[in-house]
């Protein structure tokens, strides 16, 4: 049996039941936003931006699995696969390395955030170098991380809602409707809202790629049944990987060690956790999940190969959208399974909306927190949270509008460029937490050569390739940051304060 | 902070590091693969590997924690 389809050419995939589930979805949402606000113990930063530090072992794992998986899991995970074949496995491995991220710095993080009442990763900083400068940079660069973060996901919802719909939403009226809902729901209780709908978006999330990963297997016998259109059609996929692309794969790895896990959103989880043993418990389940989550997607992008060869090709689809394909394809010839294709595409929307909303209270936080407050220090808790909601408001608003004005760049890109300045974090809060002989003043300059060198060669500024011998930019850019932060840490002596 | 907490660390780090790089299947070079549940054979490697990894970051995990959950139980005391 040929397996072989053609990209369709509408996704009009969801019709009026699945429309009808998304929109009540949708609504489901606020009125976990309000709930979350009836919740409110006080007007506090802790209680609007940690939801007051009682997150339970249920909430902390489903809304550190939905704020991680995002809409570049479902489509650029997905695309990227499809592209580059079994060598995408990589990104199995590199989910997993966040993880073992966290082992380096989150237990005493937890601890210390606890005794010291940090809200942002900048007080962190603050609190261990106590060095403005060098607490304003890390939240520069947390902030300038997570703008990219939700402009990729809102590329990808508004892409997501277009497509389904056959169009009859617009792009950017879908960006605009749900970039206000998030902002409504996120308002109204903080990060107690925005969990208490992770929960909800990462139970949709798994239950839709197990159940898609379930019926690929029926439908097309999994990998194994398809291994010999993909032998004729990218013979390739099935050669290990050069001497270049195994550096370029240990990059992968040590990008995401050393980026993903200084996600502010993330850490401010670390900070939101109850206790050391909920929060522990849930990074032991967490190391998992990619097996379930990442391994499932990657398969669907290569299997997607041998369903839909040729994809990129002048008149073919976009591989970015092998995904949706794949859900058509299935749908098409087992109308039972529309269920589950609606459930997935849910799953999809979902993931991108739970990323989403943690970045944007994230990212308010640390203009709130680590740049207004220090200008205005006699501000209360309360006036503070008031400005927490306005800075999230034109946040909100102008990522939109910047959505909705640049199209066209690739969503994998965008993500590098993004992990490649996160990057250089890391040795400000792993080194700095442990090693209490490193000072300020060595951190500062090498996060500031590291940043430059990084986004430098990401943009090929020197007419270097944007991964010099294989390797990307923000490892060379740790690398210079490492390196100038130990020169600085030697040349001038300990004994000398800033 | 005890001088036992500024050897512990970069143990962990590194122990997670060298995992990771051992992770990469560096042992495969080109030419006709061997194929097992429908993968080639380094592929069904490079998952293996992953799996080990998961096993040896949860345990790291649970290992870093008691020793935290010590050293607070030690600057409390102090």
């Amino acid at each position: 049996m040929s397996l072989f389809a053609v990209a369709p050419s509408s996704l009009d995939i969801v019709g009026p039941f699945g429309a009808g589930f998304l929109v009540f979805y949708v609504c489901s949402l606020l009125f976990i936003g309000w709930l979350g606000h009836r919740a409110k113990k006080e007007s506090s930063l802790a209680d609007f931006y940690l939801g007051g530090r009682g997150l339970g072992i249920f909430v902390l794992l489903l809304t550190l699995y939905a704020t991680q998986y995002s809409g570049n899991t479902m489509l650029g995970f997905v695309g990227k696969a499809y592209r580059s074949g079994f060598y995408n496995l990589s990104g199995v491995v590199a989910m997993m390395a966040v993880i073992g991220g966290f082992v380096v710095f989150a237990p005493k993080l937890h601890r210390l955030s606890h005794r010291h009442g940090f809200i942002t990763p900048g007080d962190f900083v603050q609190h261990r170098f106590g060095m403005r400068a060098l607490t304003v940079a890390v939240a520069l660069l947390g902030i300038f991380a997570l703008g990219n973060y939700i402009l990729t996901n809102l590329k990808v919802l508004g892409l997501l809602v277009e497509n389904i719909s056959g169009g009859t939403v617009s792009f950017a009226v879908a960006v605009v409707v749900l970039s206000v809902i998030m902002f409504a729901y996120e308002a109204m209780g903080g990060l107690r809202s925005v969990a208490w709908t992770d929960v909800i978006q990462g139970v949709i999330l798994l239950v839709g790629i197990l159940g898609v990963f379930v019926a690929l297997q029926f439908h097309y016998g999994g990998l194994p049944g398809v291994s010999d259109q993909l032998e004729a059609s990218r013979p390739e996929i099935w050669a290990a990987p050069t001497a270049t692309e195994k550096v370029t794969w240990l990059s992968t790895l040590l990008i995401f060690f050393f980026g993903i896990s200084m996600y502010p959103h993330a850490i401010q989880r670390i900070y939101a956790a109850k206790s050391g043993k909920v929060l522990r418990r849930s990074f032991q389940i967490m190391a998992f999940m990619p097996l379930f989550t990442t391994f499932l997607v990657v398969m669907l992008g290569i299997m997607g190969i041998a369903v839909f060869p040729g994809l990129d090709q002048e008149g073919a689809g976009s591989s970015d959208e092998v995904t949706l394909y794949m859900i058509a394809d299935l749908i098409e010839k087992t109308p039972l399974l529309l269920p589950l294709g609606i459930l997935f595409l849910g799953a999809i929307v979902a993931a991108t909306m739970s990323t989403i909303d943690s970045a944007l209270l994230a990212m308010s936080s640390m203009i709130t927190k680590d740049i207004y407050f220090p200008i205005r220090p006699d501000s209360s808790d309360r006036h503070l949270t008031l400005i927490g909601k306005v800075v999230s408001a034109i946040l909100m608003a102008g990522v939109a509008a910047l959505t909705i004005a640049l199209q066209d760049l690739t969503i994998w890109r965008l993500m590098e460029i993004k992990l490649e300045v996160l990057c250089q974090i890391a040795p400000a809060v792993m080194l700095g937490i442990h090693q209490p002989r490193l000072r300020a003043d060595s951190v500062f300059a090498g996060l500031i050569v590291g940043t430059v060198m990084a986004v430098s060669l990401a943009f090929e500024a020197f007419e270097l390739p944007s991964k010099p011998l294989g390797v990307h930019a923000g490892v060379w850019g740790l690398a210079a940051n490492l390196a100038v932060m130990g020169i600085v840490q030697v040349l001038r002596p300990a004994g000398l304060k800033d | 902070m005890s001088e036992r907490s500024f050897r512990q660390v970069p143990k962990t780090l590194i122990l997670s590091l060298v995992l990771m790089v051992l992770s990469v299947p560096w042992w495969f070079t080109g030419g006709e693969e061997a194929v097992f549940l429908g993968m080639p054979e380094w592929a069904v490697f490079a998952v293996a590997g992953g799996i080990v990894y998961a096993c040896a970051v949860a345990w790291l995990m649970g290992a870093e924690w008691r020793r935290e959950g010590e050293r607070g139980t030690e600057e409390d005391d102090s």
